[in-house]
């Protein structure tokens, strides 16, 4: 019998493990995948001769990766993180699909995670309320203010102080400074658009990493810009690097892997969940873990899964469902609106290092300017110098030319790519397949979501906008992309076992504790009321921390 | 087959060697009949040696090596048996097929046996003509502008650009053969010491440095 389980190992798991061990409490960390190791398991020793097929993943493997390769960090280099789609099946409808990007090891998607960190604004938590869609979060930002501190001083968030009301700033380590073909553009964009601003952007990389950094072993950023491959130095946040040794050290913490939790088995005498049944992937067997705690930190997705399989005669519908919202209200970004362009003004000047970062454009539509449809969007991008692959490649010309071009600096390009929110809506869903199941027999996840009428017309205003704004930094658009793109890509899924006010209306209350099963909190995406228009991982984490909090609280007290 | 291992075991054993001092590719006319030579290959010798002359024509040695010297057909032709499905092998080896053609059209004997400046010549009216329309900048929301396709080739899904978007071009297979053969010299450690810069770990993040005449871009995989 443990105090606590945890489900799962990734963004999430890794925090709520460390705050529940720290809290004294002895904990299981439950992760399906394999075992990876801090720094031998990772492939950044690699210079470019040494990997295999010019970094391009054999075609005919590639065909298994079908889905997981159109992540943008999915490439030689980093194959071993992504599932392979043909083991790990889900459905969608035929006309509307979703891309489910997913990594079953030890530490989750916390070793190829962007590392963008913001925090969620007091607009994000009233936008339910103020315009109706989706549950009103039982939480304003006061309440998560202290634990995004909490979670950014532990991880390291390199970013800079704005004062902006829409982007609150946090515990910042310096910021990764902005090139002089952003400073170009920064400049050109807050002179045309009072209101809006071009800031560095907010990442979990050490900057300068602090003494409580380097008592995990964890080192300051070498610029080398492959974090995705997983960073010898600990340089980054991730759950191998920083919150699993933060819990291992404890003592408290143990760590199962190549286990699935099937469901949760629930005790209807009390009301309370008791433990989790999981299938071992090595042996194919079943076994069971109990504990006085739960927390599921499996992913959005998978959160709904384990929930809606997790049937009895008490829960027909599955646990914590007497409100028919786990699996409703999927959500991820709208990233694949963008622009691009030449920036032939800004200074003949270069810079040294491969920063880990871009620049951000905090939300100014429905903020400082209005916009025909509901909430906002933020932008990430960069300002770079072109590269040797386009000099070389995206013209004509072999021989003693070619190598002359090569070797030069390209102009400076600007790209300016939006992330958009999509409303909260409940016809977008996660359910169970009615008769397919995975290779251990658990059913598989049917997905059907779509983005609506707000998200198309948002995707047009994020295009003009970035093309608006390159030109205002003196550029000239070569390229963009109106179209959303398919859901899933932004890797920001959330929302399918929702805070809420009303126990008939929302899965979770204000400390991550489902409605219906005091003693099951849900601290992964799944939690989300709302999207913002923010990337999400620092908010699962602050909801993690404080979550963890509250819950030894009640165990001490005798609550749950 | 050659696989990736083995390809990352014998790419060891030359920077081991290299350690050592010892010179692992003779350079000049030699590294042409001496890359041609032994090994296992994916190609037949008459298309690893077209190979060699191809690549040798559109990297050429000048101050720096060129594609021979660096070892580019034996990591291009261990790409196709380690990368390539069979069907794209095919397509590029009949991309290799149309070049020889080049040179037995010009009155000549095969495209390896004629002189670098023939070579350059109709290989030059070639690649333009195979390139055409020019590729333009891709389009991917994820994209990256030092290296928009992140090492890749165009294996993505339909949303995702593609440097050389193939089906816009008049000869895709030759431009992926084109590919093949600069992402492999420029991956090389000798193009990204003296044709390109690059450090493994730069450190510290400079956000503005001068420009000078001897200003290299960047090198490598970059993802940002």
């Amino acid at each position: 019998m443990f105090d606590a389980i945890v489900i799962g190992s990734g963004m999430s798991g890794g925090i709520a493990a460390k705050e529940l061990c720290e809290r004294g409490l002895k904990t299981l960390v439950i992760e399906r995948g394999r075992k990876l190791e801090h720094g031998t398991s990772y492939t950044d020793w690699m210079q470019p001769w040494e990997i295999p097929n010019e970094n391009m993943v054999a075609e005919d493997l590639a065909k298994d990766y079908s889905i997981q390769s159109q992540c943008y960090a999915f490439d030689e280099t980093t194959r071993q993180y992504w599932v392979k789609d043909s083991d790990h099946p889900y459905s969608t409808p035929g006309d509307k699909p979703f891309s489910w990007i997913r990594g079953y090891h030890l530490g989750g998607r916390s070793i190829m995670w962007g590392r963008q960190s913001y925090r969620l604004s007091e607009m994000d938590f009233e936008a339910n309320a103020k315009d109706g869609h989706g549950s009103d979060w039982p939480i304003r930002y006061a309440d998560l203010a202290p634990w995004y501190d909490h979670v950014e001083s532990f991880i390291g968030v390199a970013g800079s102080k704005e004062g902006l009301d829409q982007l609150p700033d946090g515990a910042f380590l310096p910021p990764f400074a902005l090139n002089d073909g952003e400073l170009t553009l920064k400049a050109g964009i807050e002179k045309a658009f009072p209101g809006r601003r071009l800031i560095p952007g907010r990442t979990a990389n050490l900057s300068q990493a602090q003494p409580h950094h380097e008592e995990l072993g964890r080192t300051s950023c070498q610029n080398r810009q492959f974090c995705q491959r997983g960073c010898s130095y600990g340089a980054y946040h991730s759950s191998l690097s920083s919150s699993l040794p933060a819990a291992e050290r404890t003592g408290n913490l143990t760590i199962v892997t190549d286990a699935i939790v099937h469901s949760i088995i629930h005790d209807p005498r009390t009301g309370r969940a008791t433990g989790v049944r999981v299938t071992d992937t090595s042996t194919g067997q079943g076994r069971t873990y109990e504990a006085k705690l739960i927390f599921s930190c499996a992913s959005a997705i998978a959160s709904a899964q384990i929930l809606l399989n997790s049937t009895s005669e008490a829960n027909p519908n599955g646990l914590a469902n007497s409100s028919d919202m786990v699996g409703r209200y999927l959500m991820d970004h709208l990233t694949a609106v963008s622009a691009f362009g030449f920036m032939p003004h800004a200074p003949d000047t270069y810079y040294h290092g491969r920063r880990p970062t871009g620049f951000y454009i905090p939300r100014f539509r429905n903020v400082s300017e209005p916009g025909d449809f509901l909430r906002g969007y933020g932008y990430q991008g960069g300002v770079q110098r072109m590269g040797w692959r386009i000099n070389a490649l995206s013209t004509p010309g072999i021989g003693a030319p070619l190598k002359e071009r090569t070797r030069k600096l390209g102009p400076w390009m600007a790209f300016i790519g939006g992330f958009g929110e999509m409303l909260p809506n409940p016809n977008n869903r996660v359910t169970l397949h009615p008769t397919r199941k995975d290779k251990w027999g658990i059913p598989i996840v049917h997905i059907d979501c779509e983005h609506g009428e707000n998200e198309r017309k948002m995707s047009a205003a994020i295009e003009r906008d970035a093309k608006a704004m390159i030109e205002a930094g003196g550029g000239t658009v070569v390229g963009s992309v109106a179209d959303p793109g398919v859901p899933g890509l932004a890797i920001h899924e959330m929302g399918t076992a929702c805070m809420g006010k009303d126990p008939a209306k929302s899965v979770l209350n204000g400390f991550n504790q489902a409605h219906d099963v005091p003693n099951l909190f849900i601290t992964d995406g799944a939690a989300m009321a709302s999207s913002g228009c923010q990337n999400p991982s620092l908010t699962y984490m602050a909801l993690s921390a404080r979550a963890a909090h509250h819950a030894a609280e009640f165990l001490k007290e005798g609550r749950i | 087959m050659m696989h990736a291992m083995d390809m990352n075991r014998r790419m060891l054993m030359q920077h081991l060697l290299a350690l050592a001092g010892v010179s692992v590719l003779p350079g000049g006319a030699e590294a042409l009949a001496a890359a041609v030579e032994g090994g296992t290959r994916q190609l037949n010798p008459a298309h690893y040696a077209l190979l060699v002359a191809v690549a040798d024509t559109i990297i050429p040695k000048t101050d720096t090596s060129g594609a021979v010297e660096v070892g580019a057909p034996q990591v291009v032709d261990a790409v196709l048996g380690s990368w390539a499905s069979p069907a794209r092998r095919a397509e590029l080896t009949a991309a290799l097929d149309r070049i020889d053609a080049l040179g037995k059209a010009s009155g000549g004997g095969g495209f390896a046996s004629l002189s670098p400046a023939k070579r350059f010549e109709l290989l030059a009216a070639h690649d333009a003509a195979a390139l055409n329309p020019p590729a333009v900048v891709p389009v991917d929301s994820t994209t990256v502008l030092a290296d928009p396709q992140q090492g890749k080739a165009e294996q993505k899904s339909s949303q995702s650009g593609s440097l050389i978007q193939g089906a816009q071009l008049a000869d895709p297979a030759y431009a992926k053969l084109k590919e093949l053969i600069v992402v492999a010299f420029y991956f090389s450690e000798s193009a990204l010491t003296h044709d390109l810069r690059y450090e493994h770990s730069p450190g510290e993040w400079k956000p503005s440095i001068p420009v000078t005449p001897d200003t290299r871009a960047e090198g490598g995989v970059a993802l940002l």
